[in-house]
């Protein structure tokens, strides 16, 4: 989700901090790190995997390749960015072995946790969101979630999935193209 | 800007709910262009909230994070993310968590021999090296070696009958050029693989890190040589690796192997061909050449697999053509 400016640029400060301290040896400061990502790391490789266990699989094994790797992570580039290039290219590996089978979405959408400020659509039509991006094409479904969940930049996300900015754009593109030709004519019905 | 402008904006800007002023002053007089603008803001704001499973495995993780003094394995681990700190180069890692917490084995037999190969190499390819750019060294370097090594391997790796796979040889991924780890990952896929549609997409990976090394190598006129020993081998891999292994699959696989690798393989001819137009007169005629036999290929292997496709799906039955025999449809759906 994306997050106001300040407290983003709070954020990268205190990641910049962890890194930073990480990259000493220090465990803790790479245990929040992981607090601080899995989620939305675990969340965007469900999207994309469609499968629980492969996408806590997928998590668990960037997560320990970047603690491997810390060294040679640059200060002061993204770490986020970093942390779901690794996890993207084991999905990738991952795709070109065994395909599993893919699980099919819940069909009872959990109530979400939401603020009172925020707009929620109904429960009908978070199951046809869920529905619609799903089956959105995984390129797509990838670059989109990266952009609106992650608040990746079109250049951030053009590193994590191996392709330019302007595809990145593209890809983002149209897949809010596809959400609005499957939910717009949902959420008119449902204007007071 | 018309409203259909401002559509198309919104769509491809980072933040269609911070738009700028030019856009902003239209959204302010056009109610159509706001309430979309505000249905796009909607879907995006809800997309946080779509569905997804719990999951425990975080608490595991952090026990393995904070209790585990070293991670058995990080220096392979440490090897890929910096590979990927550094370049934006797949580096080939089949197994997911689990060999973490295996004890690394010695190096397998094929390691060894990349080993070799290396320290033998004669004093004319070593002039040829001291000659060149050192970016370009490295390219060649890793170019020429993956030549030496897919020579070795070349009809073995299609040919060879499968065998399963040792322990240690799982593990094998030592080398720090992507091309030659790639290599020899997808070798140990098709060593142990028991089914053909498995050996079709070690291949198709197989291709595809041949025409991504043409493609990386084609602006280096010191190349030559490399290039087209990589396109020939690239041919090889298509003409008589995939088109001849997809004989062997399933009908079952058939349908959506052939239309998957096939579009890999056009997507690959394309890239090339664009690439060989964009630098034009910029790169040597052997470079050119070299794209163009690529492309060649790529495009006669998704042909040729596409025919194959249509005829797997006119023998079910059930299955027609449409009319204007441009696609396939299903007797029922028609």
């Amino acid at each position: 989700m994306r997050l106001a400016t300040s407290e983003s640029e709070q954020l990268e400060l205190d990641e910049q901090v962890l890194v930073s301290r990480a990259q000493k040896g220090d465990r803790q400061a790479f245990a929040a790190l992981v607090e601080q990502y899995w989620d939305g790391l675990y969340r965007w490789l469900y999207h994309v995997t469609h499968h629980r266990q492969a996408a806590e699989d997928l998590a668990q094994e960037a997560f320990l390749k970047a603690l491997a790797g810390l060294d040679s992570f640059r200060a002061g580039s993204n770490f986020r960015a970093w942390l779901f290039r690794i996890a993207y290219n084991s999905f990738l590996n991952q795709r070109r072995g065994e395909a599993r089978a893919r699980q099919l979405f819940p069909d009872t959408v959990p109530a979400p946790q939401h603020g009172p400020d925020e707009q929620v659509m109904s429960r009908e039509n978070l199951q046809v969101l869920t529905r619609a991006v799903g089956r959105l094409p995984p390129d797509f479904r990838a670059a989109f979630l990266l952009r609106v969940e992650e608040g990746l930049s079109f250049r951030e996300i053009a590193g994590v999935l191996h392709t330019t900015e302007e595809t990145a754009r593209w890809r983002v593109f149209k897949a809010r193209q596809k959400l609005m030709d499957v939910l717009a004519p949902q959420l008119d019905r449902e204007k007071p | 800007m018309n409203c259909k402008e401002i559509k198309y904006f919104l769509l491809g800007c980072e933040n269609p709910d911070r738009p700028p002023a030019d856009v902003k002053a239209h959204l302010a007089v056009c109610h159509s262009c706001q309430d979309w603008q505000n249905r796009l803001a909607l879907i995006e704001m809800n997309v946080p909230f779509l569905p997804v499973p719990a999951s425990a495995t975080r608490a595991q993780l952090l026990r393995k994070v904070l209790i585990q003094p070293r991670l058995v394995g990080a220096d392979d681990l440490s090897a890929v993310a910096a590979a990927e700190s550094l370049t934006e180069t797949r580096v080939a890692i089949k197994d997911t968590v689990a060999p973490v917490s295996r004890v690394i084995e010695p190096k397998s037999p094929i390691v060894l021999t990349i080993g070799r190969s290396s320290s033998r190499r004669g004093a004319g390819l070593l002039h040829f090296f001291r000659d060149l750019e050192p970016s370009a060294r490295r390219y060649a370097a890793g170019g020429l070696a993956a030549a030496i090594l897919l020579v070795i391997f070349g009809w073995m790796v299609i040919r060879t009958p499968h065998r399963p796979p040792t322990p240690g040889s799982q593990l094998a991924r030592s080398s720090s050029d992507p091309l030659l780890a790639s290599i020899v990952e997808r070798d140990l896929r098709l060593a142990g693989a028991e089914r053909p549609s498995t050996r079709f997409l070690a291949l198709a990976d197989l291709a595809d890190d041949l025409s991504g090394e043409v493609k990386k190598l084609a602006p280096l006129p010191e190349a030559k040589g490399v290039l087209d020993e990589l396109v020939k081998r690239y041919q090889k891999v298509v003409r008589h690796g995939l088109l001849e292994i997809a004989q062997e699959l399933s009908a079952k696989d058939r349908d959506e192997l052939l239309n998957t690798v096939g579009e890999r393989l056009h997507v690959a001819g394309r890239t090339a061909d664009e690439l060989g137009e964009q630098l034009g007169a910029k790169i040597p005629n052997s470079s050119r050449d070299a794209l163009r036999r690529l492309t060649k290929a790529a495009f006669e292997g998704d042909r040729q697999l596409r025919d194959l496709r249509v005829q797997t799906f006119q023998q079910e039955p059930g299955n027609i053509r449409s009319p204007d025999g441009s696609a396939l449809v299903r007797r029922d759906n028609p």
